[in-house]
């Protein structure tokens, strides 16, 4: 029996798992090998897999069916052999249509992938307006500029915003019934003296929720369970926890949408079948090889144009796992060994997006084994929780790479990010783009003089990223108006508490080449080459400059004082549903299809050149090494970009030590020096760049080739050709 | 304690991510300035004994306790050759040791008489002596050097017991061979074996150190070959290739056999 507690009267995850969970202190030992069943299953979604990209990316489509949480006949790998069922349509891989996010979004996929729009389909969107529509309906003309100038980009303004994790665990801990009820009661108690629109939006939205548990519940019933009961064993209660994690990713083309922290959960009812002596080992870990499998299966109809700034088929299926509880013991288990497992089992994949929080008090045991699977696989990230923890208590997760949020108490209004470097062309060009010409920001006499002068220009930038924040901001309230009035995630806040703290995440991209620039014109002499028309398209740099990435004060303290201010200028604007506002530093591959969309900069990067991806340092400038550089990263004050700051660290296995047992202890020892130093994100390639090349020649022989790129994993042979070669150029953390 | 900080270095360059120059994670200060001319250097750019940026022993110290929180290892001093510069070395070591008690390494050819650097000798926890050649007539010719201070370095080391970790560099023709009189690669271990009693006897010689901790067998690599270019100094080993794996493993096998870590 569990530990009863609080939980039993309320909805208290966060409880059950700290009277109930067992932390565990030992080696992976005790792990098992996949199962016969195990590699039959893999063996048939890896051949689909292959065909998948055979087929130029997507397999199948269902054209017919809009998707819902109920819309679709159950789907199976094989019934006979599958521990852990339920699939996004009938068929694996094959994709359904997500229209509420925006019909066109459908439209451009379909064509893509040369189908046809069903009529039927196309008949119901003559009556019922997406979130796409609701936002083109309210744009300014300010808006679409900035928009179409690439000044703000990846918007969410044409699909699923995503970022909202719904707590899963809380089907399997409580069964539907009981949730139905407590929203019930929710719904009763929200009434207020005044009918104002707060509160009409939260009882519609209550109704909403209600109906997407009785939904969820049916479509469980369809694969034969029950889930209005709580799950009774481990199998159940995974069971039950994937189909509220499918329930979600049938409702919502999410721009990411993750799992949350469910390993140490799921511990609790493994352990107590063990104990009973009702399931084995072998059998624990085939039930999760299966769950992963699955997660590894989920797959969203999008434009080839998104699927190349992101690298392939992103989902974001993130899983929080290990740190340490806020009693201070830590929250590792052996469950976070068998998820990591996986990777072993199932070989290396993107997906889940398995995050580990560190902290340098986990078990010496845990933190090795974590870096000997990321010298093996390069698909781990990092996140350091004694940061977060201050923050956000001992139960978040972490949304799509970096945003860390307290799991079915909060939520993001994800904002993806403004093109910084851009907004500094545009303070020295008065305002127009760099590229075309055409006037974007206000018109503003441009800079003329001969050399930059740092004064002048940070006041003009200062002046430009004033009104590119209320802009920004501006446009993130329309779009999040409109995605809760016609794309509203109803299961996924079903599984939210009603009263929920929201923030605004805005980010920004080209931070270290803002940083150099300003440097470049701060401590060299920057001298720009304009072109007939007055723009400014080029730069020549006389003398040095200290470079970001060197731990060098002069350039730190500029990458501090620009995120502190861009951060402080954005919460001056009221945001929607009085959200907090916050800021990630954070660009996922899209860092090369920025640095294509901006001309020249002053620190001496030519026109179409790559960004740094995240936070990270611009490529070749760093002199010190890359301790050096993760100091630099590391001292981007966290209260200022509380979304997150990426950073993507690739080196040689020879490198990082003589053999294997040093290489780990090394790569233990970094993780705890740059989390000590506050860091808060680390990818972690390692990496032979022969392998990458020979990868890049011959993509078949590297199905299953994962590397880390700012904030999540890809298959490397998804990524472009630019981004592979940018991948690879990075990837040179190597002594001569 | 803080009197000789005004000490003065010439540096090279810093390498803040070291996990190969002696234990755990190590900040490695590379030095300016090196008499050797070895053929196949690759920092051709640290040999000029004027070069390098000067820096006092108290502006080191500091930017090493940056790093504190990722230096599992330590400190290890190489270049170039650290001990031309002796008393700087010496004085970095003491600051290291006083104020944060970090492990101090020495990365040496060990061709500077021990005389003339007993105090950064004695301050170190540790020498990575790079053994250019195990008979004089090939040092002379790969380094403009013989060994004799280089051996004598490694007695004193055993007399005091002090922790080393031996360096050799295998360079095909000069310090391994590996093909027959046709130029073709050996492919029988024995054959191989045969060809180089200069293993042979190096690795037995080594074998009776107790000091030595660990020998590491470097293939030599071309990668540094576009800084000789770069500095206009006609590249010797140009015509020389990498070394084949077989033969690395094979030398290595040798000296693990000889109990040689």
């Amino acid at each position: 029996m569990f530990v009863t507690g609080k939980w039993c009267e309320e909805i208290y995850v966060r409880d059950f798992i700290s009277r109930n969970y067992t932390p565990y202190d030992g080696d992976a030992s005790f792990l098992c090998p996949p199962t016969e069943d195990t590699l039959s299953l893999w063996n048939k979604v890896s051949s689909w897999r292959n065909k998948e990209i055979a087929a130029g990316g997507v397999l199948d489509i269902d054209v017919h069916t809009i998707s819902t949480i109920t819309s679709h006949q159950p789907g199976f790998i094989d019934k006979n052999l599958e521990k852990i069922v339920g699939l996004q349509t009938d068929s694996p891989l094959k994709r359904a249509i997500m229209p509420f996010g925006g019909i066109r979004m459908v439209r451009s996929s379909l064509k893509a992938y040369d189908r046809e729009m069903d009529p039927k389909v196309e008949h119901v969107f003559k009556y019922r307006k997406t979130h796409n529509d609701g936002v083109f309906d309210v744009y300014t003309l300010e808006m679409q500029r900035a928009r179409h100038a690439g000044l703000i980009t990846g918007l969410p303004d044409s699909y699923g915003r995503g970022r909202i994790i719904g707590d899963y665990r809380r089907v399997p801990l409580y069964g539907t019934s009981f949730l139905i009820n407590q929203k019930r009661q929710a719904k009763n108690n929200c009434i207020s003296d005044v009918m104002d629109s707060g509160t009409i939006q939260q009882r519609e939205e209550i109704s909403e929720q209600i109906r997407a548990l009785y939904d969820l519940t049916k479509m469980a019933q369809g694969y034969g369970f029950d889930i209005s009961v709580p799950a009774t064993n481990f199998q159940e209660a995974v069971q039950w926890l994937y189909f509220a994690y499918l329930g979600a990713v049938k409702e919502q083309n999410g721009a990411a949408m993750s799992l949350g922290r469910v390993s140490t959960f799921l511990d609790i009812y493994a352990q107590r079948d063990l104990e009973d002596g009702t399931l084995t080992e072998e059998g624990v870990q085939e039930i999760v090889d299966h769950f992963i499998m699955k997660l590894r299966m989920v797959r969203f109809l999008r434009t080839p144009d998104y699927d190349q700034l992101f690298s392939g088929d992103p989902t974001w299926v993130t899983e929080a796992i290990g740190g340490i509880g806020v009693d201070g013991r830590h929250m590792v288990t052996r469950m976070s060994y068998r998820f990591l497992h996986t990777l072993r089992n199932l070989g290396p994949a993107p997906e889940p997006n398995m995050t580990v929080l560190w902290s340098p008090k986990l078990p010496f045991a845990f933190k090795n084994y974590c870096a000997g699977l990321s010298i093996e696989t390069s698909s781990l990230q990092y996140e350091n929780d004694d940061l977060m923890r201050e923050k956000f208590g001992d139960d978040y997760a972490i949304a799509c790479c970096v945003s860390a949020m307290r799991v079915g108490k909060q939520l993001q209004f994800f904002g993806a990010r403004a093109n910084l470097a851009k907004a500094l062309l545009y303070s020295i060009n008065g305002g127009r783009d760099e590229k075309t010409g055409e006037q974007i920001a206000p018109v503003r006499e441009p800079l003329t003089g001969e050399y930059l002068n740092y004064e002048q220009v940070m006041a003009r930038f200062e002046e430009t990223c004033a009104w590119l924040c209320k802009l920004y901001i501006n446009t993130l309230n329309i779009i999040h108006y409109m995605h809760d009035k016609y794309c509203y995630e109803k299961l996924e806040m079903a599984l939210h508490d009603e009263k929920v703290f929201r923030t605004t995440a805005c980010g920004m991209a080209g931070l270290s080449v803002v940083v150099d620039s300003l440097s470049a014109i701060l401590y060299a002499r920057v001298k720009p080459v304009r072109n007939e028309s007055g723009l400014a398209t080029d730069f020549i740099i006389e003398g040095d400059y200290p470079a970001f990435g060197n731990d060098d004060q002069r350039a730190d303290r500029i990458a501090d004082m620009v995120v502190r201010s861009f951060m402080t200028e954005l919460s001056k604007h009221k945001t929607y549903r009085d959200s907090k506002t916050t800021l990630s530093i954070l660009t996922i591959t899209s860092n090369v299809v920025y640095g294509k969309m901006t001309g020249s900069t002053p620190d001496g990067r030519k026109a179409g050149e790559p960004f740094a991806p995240g936070a990270n340092p611009m490529h070749g400038r760093d002199r010190k090494g890359a301790v050096a550089a993760m100091r630099s990263v590391a001292q981007i004050p966290y209260d200022y970009s509380e979304d997150g700051i990426s950073y993507t660290f690739s080196i040689l296995p020879a490198t990082l030590g003589a053999n294997l047992t040093e290489q780990k202890d090394n790569l233990s020892d970094l993780m705890d020096g740059y989390f000590k130093d506050s860091g808060h994100h680390m990818n972690v390639n390692v990496i032979q760049r022969k392998v990458l090349i020979d990868a890049m020649e011959h993509p078949e022989k590297y199905p299953q080739l994962t590397i880390r790129v700012s904030g999540y994993a890809v298959h490397f042979i998804q990524l472009t050709r630019e981004q592979q070669l940018d991948v690879v150029r990075r990837t040179v953390h190597a002594k001569l | 304690m803080q009197s000789c900080n005004n000490v003065q270095g010439r540096i090279h360059s810093i390498e803040t991510l070291g996990a190969l120059d002696g234990p755990g994670l190590r900040y490695i200060i590379f030095m300016q300035g090196c008499r050797l001319r070895c053929q196949y250097c690759h920092n051709p750019d640290s040999w000029a004994m004027n070069g390098g940026t000067l820096t006092t022993v108290e502006e080191q110290v500091t930017d090493i306790l940056r790093y504190r929180n990722y230096l599992s290892g330590g400190v290890t001093v190489s270049g170039g050759e650290p001990l031309l510069q002796p008393d700087f070395v010496y004085e970095l070591f003491r600051e290291c040791h006083a104020r944060a008690g970090l492990h101090c390494a020495i990365d040496t050819s060990g061709a500077v008489p021990l005389d003339l650097c007993s105090n950064a000798f004695q301050e170190a926890d540790m020498i990575l002596l790079d053994c250019k050649a195990f008979d004089e007539k090939t040092a002379i010719e790969l380094t403009g050097y013989d060994t004799v201070n280089a051996r004598a370095m490694l007695e004193a080391c055993e007399a005091v017991s002090k922790p080393v970790w031996i360096r050799h560099v295998l360079v095909p023709g000069k310090t391994l061979f590996e093909r027959d009189a046709s130029g073709v690669l050996f492919a029988d271990e024995k054959d191989f074996l045969e060809a180089n009693p200069q293993l042979i006897s190096g690795s037995a010689w080594l074998s009776r150190y107790k000091c030595i901790q660990r020998t590491d067998l470097l293939p030599f690599h071309k990668m540094g070959e576009f800084k000789w270019e770069e500095m206009g100094i006609p590249c010797m080993l140009k015509e020389i290739s990498e070394p084949s794996d077989m033969a690395v493993e094979w030398s290595r096998k040798l000296f693990f056999r000889n109990s040689i870590r």
